[in-house]
């Protein structure tokens, strides 16, 4: 079947099979590899790509459940390689990755994460950070640097 | 200003292209058109192997090849993979039991990789290893970590694998004829999975009749030679890279039977093919780590000064000795038995079992972090049992400096 959706902003349209899924049709028929598959069962997040604006584990979503959605993945946070997203300057002096696999999924829920608190006006604790970071899994950082990360990162993103 | 001179900051090389998503991991980085391997794994954890059937998954849709045993017999590779052995006490060297790419005659754990097919698609690897009949009678399984059962390998009658030692017993027993305190502790150290972020994989391809296997190791040597013993071909006929890796931690360092299956198929078929774990395959295949259970017996004066140091220890290698498992526990174990302390008395003897498990190896530190834990913990109920502060015990018997 015929699958169209936007992703990073540019209309795509590929033939697949319909058992297709999302993450399959970001890394093998468009060839953006950033997004990862660490476990295939939806509990490490390092797949995690925004659809229609909200976090979504994409090794647990049909492509065609995406159609006409707005997708976006890690490689369509920068404005250019020179002009990084602030989330992604703040993982890069705070030490936020190591081996830099689950690192695309951290940074896709972080800038979720802060684009609902700051809409809701909450603040966005160190307790909460880790709270919503209960579905990625990092086995390098011990998260210390990750959680400084997104914290320092939220104080630079206006998402309001 | 500038930054200059030591302890400050440093902003990585690779991270603009890890923060981006410009990665280049070992499933990025497949050729166009590489076909895809799938693993048939056995389900069963010990049995002698009565019938395989794989014909059904030969003609299924897209299926180019299926490797087993047989097929690689008549391609003409043993399949043997490589282990360091110890010298055992007796000043033997340990059995050299086999351990083949793809199981012959036995299964020895669940998870033992039995054969592989390739096909146009991942699925249609998956749909093919559904359609493999493997029959075995089953043998009673060995899991404790400990001596006897019934036996995995011929050349292992009570599942020892090794038997190994070092320091002088005669000075360890007299220290102990002469101390003022003997206390023994038993110290289990349990086994762990690496779950690495990223699991294995790799790809092949004949590059201008160069074999070209890409891996997500931790070096590329070893790998090279393993390969060029395997396939009794020249080094210079073999490259292997490793592009950015998704987590180590010692459990990638080692050959895989999947990298050499791989690395076979793109040489019968001429055309490129890869492989990926799967988390489940991970949890099954990957070489585990620690997985030992220590004795430490500790003689001390009347000062509560040690005298005399001993472990023994069961150390577990799964049901195959892996390409660095003897090693671990023993030679690497040893650097830091007496860790901190001012003992000059000292004995590790070790015995190596074989169980129905996944084999265990090298992984975080590698026999070194288990020699400390096994001392801590002994430091910590010696001075518990003798009624002294555990920090004062471990100043008492610090190497003076």
């Amino acid at each position: 079947m015929k699958i169209a959706m936007i992703v990073n902003g540019k209309s795509v349209s590929r033939e697949v099979s319909d058992n297709t899924l999302l993450v399959e049709y970001i890394r093998d028929h468009l060839r953006l590899t950033g997004t990862h598959v660490g476990c295939d069962t939806s509990q490490c997040g390092a797949c995690v790509v925004h659809v229609d604006g909200q976090a979504i584990k994409s090794c647990t979503m049909l492509a065609a459940s995406a159609e006409g959605a707005a997708v976006t993945t890690v490689e369509g946070l920068a404005k250019s390689k020179d002009d990084l997203h602030p989330m992604q300057v703040a993982f890069k002096e705070n030490h936020g990755l190591q081996c830099g696999f689950c690192t695309p999924g951290m940074i896709m829920t972080a800038t979720d994460m802060v684009a609902r608190y700051q809409a809701q006006g909450k603040e966005i604790t160190e307790d909460a950070i880790r709270h919503e970071l209960e579905g990625n899994i990092c086995r390098c950082t011990g998260y210390h640097n990750i959680v400084k990360s997104i914290a320092d990162g939220a104080s630079k993103m206006t998402t309001v | 200003m500038e930054k200059f001179g030591k302890s400050q900051s440093v902003e990585r090389r690779e991270d603009d292209r890890f923060l981006t998503g410009l990665g280049q991991y070992v499933d990025d980085t497949t050729p166009e058109g590489a076909l895809h391997g799938y693993v048939f794994r056995s389900p069963y954890a010990h049995g002698v192997i009565t019938s395989l059937d794989v014909e059904a998954a030969q003609e299924a849709e897209g299926v180019h090849l299926v490797l087993t045993a047989d097929v690689l017999d008549q391609a003409g590779v043993a399949g043997k993979m490589e282990a360091s052995l110890l010298e055992n006490q007796d000043g033997k060297t340990a059995p050299n039991t086999d351990r083949f790419l793809l199981a012959k005659d036995k299964v020895r754990f669940v998870g033992e990789p039995v054969a592989m097919v390739f096909a146009e698609s991942l699925a249609q690897a998956r749909a093919a290893v559904e359609m493999i009949w493997l029959e075995i009678d089953d043998l009673p399984v060995h899991m404790e970590v400990g001596t006897g059962g019934t036996p995995l390998h011929d050349l292992a009658p009570d599942n020892v694998a090794f038997d190994w030692a070092m320091g002088d017993l005669a000075e360890m027993e007299a220290a102990k004829s002469e101390a003022a305190h003997v206390l023994s502790f038993e110290i289990a150290d349990n086994r762990i999975i690496c779950n690495s972020m990223e699991p294995r994989g790799c790809w092949a391809n004949m590059e201008e009749g160069r074999l070209h296997l890409c891996v997500n190791g931790q070096g590329v040597w070893a790998q090279k030679e393993q390969l060029a013993n395997m396939f009794d071909l020249p080094a210079s006929e073999i490259r292997v890279t490793n592009p950015d890796v998704g987590g180590g931690f010692g459990m990638k360092a080692m050959s895989y039977p999947e990298y050499f299956l791989t690395a076979q198929a793109t040489r019968m078929l001429g055309r490129p093919v890869r492989w990926m774990s799967d988390r489940s395959e991970a949890m099954l295949s990957d070489n585990a780590g620690r997985d030992l259970t220590s004795t430490a017996t500790m003689a001390l004066n009347a000062d509560l000064k040690i005298i005399g140091y001993q472990v023994q220890t069961l150390a577990n290698m799964g049901a195959y000795s892996g390409q660095f498992a003897q090693p671990i526990q023993t030679q690497l174990f040893s650097k830091v038995l007496t860790g901190l302390y001012d003992i000059s008395v000292a004995h590790l003897q070790v015995t190596g079992v074989y169980t129905n498990t996944t084999q265990v190896d090298a992984y975080r530190g590698a026999g070194r972090p288990e020699a400390i834990y096994v001392l801590e913990r002994a430091m910590d109920y010696a001075a518990r049992a003798l009624n002294v502060d555990p920090w004062d015990f471990r100043r008492l018997n610090f190497i003076p400096c």
